[in-house]
């Protein structure tokens, strides 16, 4: 019974089965198991990769703007920023072979032929024509799993990638005032009214004499939505074609000044400089020698000659002004920069134009490197580096200007600006600086006439006005650039204004308008105007015109990260206006 | 004998032993290596904020300010702590370069870098002699896009 039973119980019998079901079943849960664990180590390494490659590509956008748009130097820092996130070295192979079909207008690729030390030369580092858009797409990169190898599928593969771009802050970037490249004292800008009928900047400009009341409900200012389609978000932008020199077009209008136009700002101009008539015509290239890029020179007061350019919708973008304002970390940029102010007698010589002797030292120099030469106590590298390349008399003539000025009057401006605004005081800028220049500018510098052609103005010689500068830099462009919204206007140079009116939008600088008063009895429906010397209170404190042009200056031409501690001063954007943003 | 020899009592619980060991390992592994690659996506993802926090010096609740947070650079480690779903345990610290040279001073362009770390959590602590000492970390470094607070460099911090 038993033995045949045997053979029965075999063929039903279930003994081993469990081993086969446990075999199938441990085969699954590897595989899944191994699916699992591989894939969460994908999702890691794409989560490193992404951080690579946004790192990398935010770090090139900095560097384009610091680093005055360098290709090279951007593209080695996005290799360098990946090698260190990704703590290993991405080798030349591996970016030789990274494909990136969504790579940008300018692959280094398309870019080594013009720059032959460019490292990587890859698809996968890209920038658009603009150059103020760097995209990375990392080369692929192995997420070390514990299974697919095993089981014969490999490691999983991943990639990122990232857009960085480089934007100004605050909606607008707009330059704070510009001016023609051919402006000079006396000269007329037209503003573009649209019509006849609507004309009557001259008004504007001179404010509500008698019989002269300004046509506030008829005069088209430039900053005005609805005329130029700056809305609240991008006030204060400016459209520098709205404007127009030579006064035959019809629907123009002759303003009788030169003018420049503020963010939030319209500003009688009081163009100095000097007689440029034995000079290079405005807007012809120079090559000094010493300057393997070109220069344009002619206008010489205080004249930056880079070949700078303009965005005139969105103002300064990427790299576009980096010799003129921007605190420079590269010597060599100051070396191929030229504003000068003229030389006073009490100071050597340094470069000569037209019989007029100028100084060498660039202005920017007197911000923030000036700041860090007092803290070092040593000489301004790119102030050494201008005197030798271009003094021909040589000696060192200029990096005592900042002690100098600083013992004799800056401290007593540094002690009354800091008690007015004690938040402008950061870590890298220092008051010092504006004051040092615009001391410099008031000993130094002659102006000729006033706007009414009447002899020097008196105060401009005076100490107490140094205690609120009145000078600005502002960017000339040619007006045959202005022909419409969406383009690159080059900076053919800088020029010296002293500030001379101002007016206030009643419409857009509320801020500004609620806290000055009393106002100037000519205060409009639309524009607070208030002229040089007169007395205005703003509720912190500022009394003069003079003051609010000190603000417009360190605002919009200093630093905008300065203006945002408080907000009583005119919100305009300045030069430090970069911000960098994912895109992708 | 015969008896004995059929007799499958306590087969299963033998089976089941020798199914369930393995069973529980990779049962425990899937989980564990699951809960530890949450962990290391976490950080990663923390030093991904962090950074950015740091590099445009990013203003921090006001709160922060005075609570056992002497220092701007404790504010965006805790901020960035914040950011992590399991900042218990996570170490942030931060440190600056200045590229400048001459140095003057960390200013907009310098490098920052921002580390966090913590030791493996272990749910099931079956892998423990071999997880015990893992420690993950994450090291982003990127450049200065505002002039940094003062007091950031060399901020360690262990998030609360």
């Amino acid at each position: 019974m038993q033995v045949t039973g045997r053979p029965v119980r075999r063929a039903t019998g279930e003994r081993g089965v469990a081993a086969i079901v446990f075999a199938l079943m441990l085969t699954a849960l590897l595989t899944m198991s191994a699916i699992a664990i591989d894939l969460g180590a994908g999702y890691a390494e794409r989560r490193h990769d992404q951080n690579t490659a946004d790192v990398a590509a935010m770090s090139g956008a900095v560097q384009a703007v610091l680093g005055g748009g360098v290709v090279d130097d951007v593209v080695a820092e996005v290799r360098a920023k990946v090698d260190t996130t990704l703590d290993k070295t991405v080798t030349d192979a591996e970016w030789t072979a990274c494909k990136d079909p969504a790579h940008l207008e300018l692959t280094t690729i398309a870019l080594a032929p013009a720059n032959p030390t460019i490292d990587p030369v890859t698809e996968c580092i890209s920038f658009n024509l603009g150059f103020d858009r760097v995209r990375v797409k990392l080369p692929p990169q192995e997420a070390i799993g514990a299974f697919g190898p095993a089981l014969g599928f490999g490691n999983i593969t991943t990639s990122a990638a990232a857009v960085a771009q480089v934007e100004a802050s605050n909606g607008a970037g707009a330059p704070p005032f510009i001016a023609f490249e051919n402006a000079k004292k006396g000269d007329f800008v037209c503003l573009r009214t649209g019509g006849a009928e609507n004309a009557e900047p001259e008004n504007l400009m001179q404010g509500n004499g008698p019989g002269n009341a300004p046509s506030v409900s008829t005069a088209l200012d430039p900053c005005h939505s609805a005329n130029y389609g700056v809305s609240s978000s991008t006030f204060g932008t400016v459209k520098p074609y709205a404007y127009k020199s030579g006064c035959t077009s019809p629907g123009n209008t002759e303003i009788r000044r030169a003018i420049a136009i503020g963010m939030d700002h319209l500003l009688g101009v009081f163009p100095g400089g000097f007689d440029t008539a034995a000079d290079t015509a405005p807007g012809a290239v120079v090559n000094d020698g010493y300057d393997s890029r070109q220069r344009v020179d002619g206008w010489d007061g205080c004249k930056a000659a880079y070949p700078n350019t303009l965005q005139v919708d969105t103002g300064f973008t990427a790299n576009l002004l980096r010799c003129a304002l921007l605190s420079p970390s590269n010597s060599d940029i100051c070396v191929n920069d030229v504003p000068r102010l003229k030389q006073g007698a009490g100071h050597p010589s340094g470069y000569t134009i037209t019989n007029e002797t100028f100084d060498n030292t660039p202005l920017w120099t007197f911000f923030r490197r000036a700041k860090a030469l007092h803290d070092e106590g040593a000489p301004v590298s790119c102030v050494v580096a201008a005197t030798a390349a271009q003094d021909t008399g040589g000696g060192v003539e200029d990096v005592d200007f900042f002690n100098l000025a600083k013992t004799t009057r800056a401290g007593h401006y540094k002690t009354q600006f800091l008690d007015l605004y004690p938040n402008w005081r950061k870590p890298n800028w220092d008051p010092y600086d504006l004051f040092d220049w615009t001391d410099r500018c008031l000993d130094e510098w002659q102006v000729g006439t006033n706007l009414d052609g009447t002899p020097k103005d008196p105060e401009l010689f005076t100490e107490a006005i140094g205690d609120y500068p009145r000078f600005a830099f502002i960017p000339q462009v040619a007006e045959a650039s202005l022909s419409g919204p969406g383009q690159l206007v080059h900076i053919e140079g800088f020029l010296p204004v002293y500030l001379n009116r101002v007016y206030i939008p009643t419409s857009g600088s509320a801020t500004a308008r609620d806290m000055c008063g009393p106002y100037d009895t000519r205060v409009s429906e639309r524009y607070l105007v208030h002229d040089a010397g007169q007395p205005w209170s703003c509720g912190v404190g500022n009394d003069d015109i003079a003051r609010l042009a000190s603000m417009v200056l360190a605002c919009g031409m200093v630093s905008d990260s300065l203006c945002d501690k408080d907000s009583n001063l005119p919100q305009t954007a300045g030069l430090d206006v970069y911000e960098f943003r994912l895109i992708e | 004998m015969v008896r004995r020899q059929g007799d499958e009592r306590g087969a299963a619980l033998v089976e089941f032993a020798l199914i369930a060991m393995p069973l529980f390992l990779i049962l425990f592994g899937t989980i564990e290596f699951g809960w530890a690659f949450f962990q290391l996506n976490d950080i990663r993802h923390g030093a991904r904020e962090g950074i950015r926090l740091v590099a445009v010096d990013s203003d921090l609740d006001p709160a922060y300010a005075g609570v056992d947070m002497d220092t701007n650079g404790e504010r965006l480690a805790q901020a960035t702590c914040e950011r992590m779903d399991q900042e218990e345990g996570v170490v942030v610290t931060i440190s600056l370069r200045d590229l400048d040279s001459p140095a003057n001073g960390l200013d907009i362009g310098d490098d920052v870098t921002l580390r966090t770390s913590k030791g493996l959590d272990q749910l099931t602590m079956v892998f423990d002699p071999v997880l015990r000492s893992v420690e993950l970390d994450e090291v982003v470094t990127s450049r200065l896009e505002q002039s940094p607070s003062a007091n950031i460099h060399g901020t360690t911090w262990a998030c609360r």
